[in-house]
């Protein structure tokens, strides 16, 4: 559904904000967009929403080229940004007014059905400069909706949202998926929302793809043990043969089809004296940590 | 077409339930009471009497309601006018670009050309509908001061005339006079429209304009550029009075107008070149 393809995006002379970055959301998936402040993600949206001009490659969207075909391409999309800007001074109904006669749709009953399902039938009326942040994110939301979209691009979209606003935000996101079969591409750093909602995650370092696959490969990975010894010297040179990987933080990570109890044992076997074996428990934000910071350290 | 007119509509809507919008149209108002007042002092009025009175004609017949609405649309244009439309003009699309709505708007399958056609569309629109009200509203004051009747007085020291008409041809070219004013005070939106395509702040792009306009209007008024008038924006954008001649120019004001339409499509060209080269980020 969404092919981004070699993407390099250079705002100054010095700095490449994008270094040839790929991927692929397919029909139906959550996919998140995951990396540090400045690691490339908003531009990526906004490259994909034709608003920022690469310097190399392109995006597809359900085979359309947004930098080729922008008005169509588009057609397909629903975006919503971290705080929203709408007309402060108009009402949330007429803010959506404004927002789909620019493409070219209005419809009464789905504008009711979708406020319906954002929960904002009430307020609709209002002035928008008496709405709360989550208010605003729902019409957001609305706005994104209308008309019917196939593709949703969600860039840090409960940013400032409080524990229950995130709760229900997710909830709606999930049964649009459900419901309309969404394709939807979400932009955070929220590592517990990714999780929560993403079927693949990619990870963006410094402009680069560094991971793209699914979010639980990181819990997921071979296990880890910390071994405490006298002798690390000894053991280190026994790892490989009873089955691990000696890691740069000392830990061991067993090898395929290798169990921790049988290391231990082929350590112990090997003349070393083991003071401790404790399995190490790795977060995704260890991962995502490792996958983002060490590398580039 | 229908879309287009929508998307129009919607921009207008947009523009119209703005404050800043309507404050315009009462602080107008509330300068051309102040005018009203101004011209109705003693040696105000004197002044004007003796004008009047030297080209032999009654006072009373010519100090009309259509004379001061004459005036009092002059003085307001020139005062206010501007600062106003490029307000406005610089806004459309700095403001929005400032406050991230341009941001939400670009998520919507609409080229970035329509988006500012419709935007530009609204500014001329704006601009004829506010020197409308000017004159409009200056003639209600002056009918409801002076009563109807009386001709009109009209002069103009910039095209060095002096002109006197009946009720009915006065109001004809009165009203003829606000479509040419309107065509011309677009050269004030379209210099700020311009600026507002590029990547500054909306004050940036009102100041820019006006100092543009004050320039060009100081060297028009510099006697050392008489040569060099026809290169000037505000010399073109000071024909509408043209209709007040006792034989309008027309082959001046088409010409005039032309070259003012060409002017105003190239920078419409201008803006949305830079508009379109634009990354549009947070």
């Amino acid at each position: 559904m969404i092919s981004v393809k070699n993407l390099t995006k250079r705002f100054t002379s010095s700095r490449l904000a994008l270094d040839n970055v790929s991927f692929e959301v397919k029909d139906q998936e959550i996919v998140g967009l995951l990396g540090h402040n400045g690691a490339g993600k908003s531009t990526v949206l906004g490259i994909m929403l034709g608003m920022v001009r690469p310097n190399e490659g392109e995006v597809m969207i359900n085979g359309i080229s947004v930098q080729q075909h922008r008005s169509k391409a588009l057609r397909q999309i629903g975006a919503i940004f971290e705080a929203p800007a709408f007309y402060d001074y108009m009402t949330g109904w007429d803010n959506l007014r404004a927002l789909c006669a620019l493409s070219g749709f209005w419809d009464e009953k789905e504008v009711w059905r979708v406020l319906e399902l954002v929960g904002l039938e009430k307020r609709i009326k209002s002035k928008v400069n008496t709405y709360s942040h989550g208010m605003r994110q729902r019409l957001a939301l609305a706005q994104s909706l209308l008309p019917e979209p196939k593709v949703l691009l969600l860039d840090e979209p409960t940013d400032g949202l409080d524990p229950e606003g995130i709760h229900e935000f997710r909830a709606t996101i999930l049964n649009l998926r459900a419901e309309r079969g969404l394709t939807i591409l979400l932009n955070s750093h929220l590592l517990g929302e990714i999780e929560l909602m993403c079927d693949r995650c990619v990870i963006l370092r410094e402009g680069k793809k560094v991971y793209e696959g699914p979010v639980n490969e990181g819990k997921e990975r071979a296990p880890r043990f910390a071994l405490k010894t006298d002798d690390m010297a000894k053991a280190q040179g026994l790892v490989p043969a009873a089955g691990g990987v000696w890691m740069e933080d000392g830990s061991i990570e067993l090898l395929p089809n290798h169990e921790g109890p049988d290391v231990l044992s082929s350590l112990v076997q090997g003349g070393v004296r083991v003071d401790s074996w404790t399995p190490v428990k790795r977060t995704l934000e260890d991962w995502y940590l490792e996958l983002t910071y060490s590398k580039s350290s | 077409m229908r879309l287009f007119f929508w998307q129009l509509s919607a921009e207008l809507r947009k523009m119209l339930a703005r404050k800043r919008t309507f404050l315009g149209f009462g602080a107008f108002l509330l300068l051309e009471i102040v005018l009203f007042i101004v011209f109705h002092l003693d040696k105000v009025e004197n002044v004007f009497r003796s004008m009047i009175q030297r080209q032999g004609e009654a006072f009373d017949s010519y100090f009309s309601g259509l004379t001061l609405a004459y005036m009092v649309l002059r003085l307001s244009v020139f005062l206010l006018g501007g600062i106003y439309l490029t307000l406005v003009a610089g806004d459309v699309v700095a403001k929005e670009s400032e406050d991230g709505n341009l941001r939400l708007i670009l998520t919507r399958p609409v080229s970035r050309l329509r988006l500012l056609t419709v935007k530009y569309i609204s500014c001329l629109v704006y601009t004829v509908v506010l020197i409308q009200f000017i004159a409009w509203s200056a003639l209600g004051l002056g009918v409801l001061l002076r009563g109807w009747g009386g001709g009109l007085f009209a002069f103009a020291p910039e095209q060095e005339f002096i002109a006197f008409y009946d009720a009915n041809e006065g109001l004809q070219r009165f009203a003829f006079s606000t479509i040419t004013l309107s065509l011309g005070m677009m050269g004030a939106s379209s210099i700020a429209f311009f600026f507002s395509c590029w990547k500054i702040k909306p004050s940036a792009a009102t100041i820019t304009a006006l100092s543009y306009l004050m320039i060009d209007m100081i060297l028009r008024e510099g006697h050392f550029m008489d040569s060099y008038k026809h290169l000037l924006l505000t010399h073109y954008m000071a024909s509408w009075s043209m209709v007040f001649f006792d034989t309008i120019p027309w082959a001046v004001l088409i010409r005039n107008y032309s070259l003012l339409a060409g002017a105003y499509l190239t920078l419409f060209v201008f803006g949305a070149m830079v508009f379109e080269s634009r990354d549009v980020k947070s």
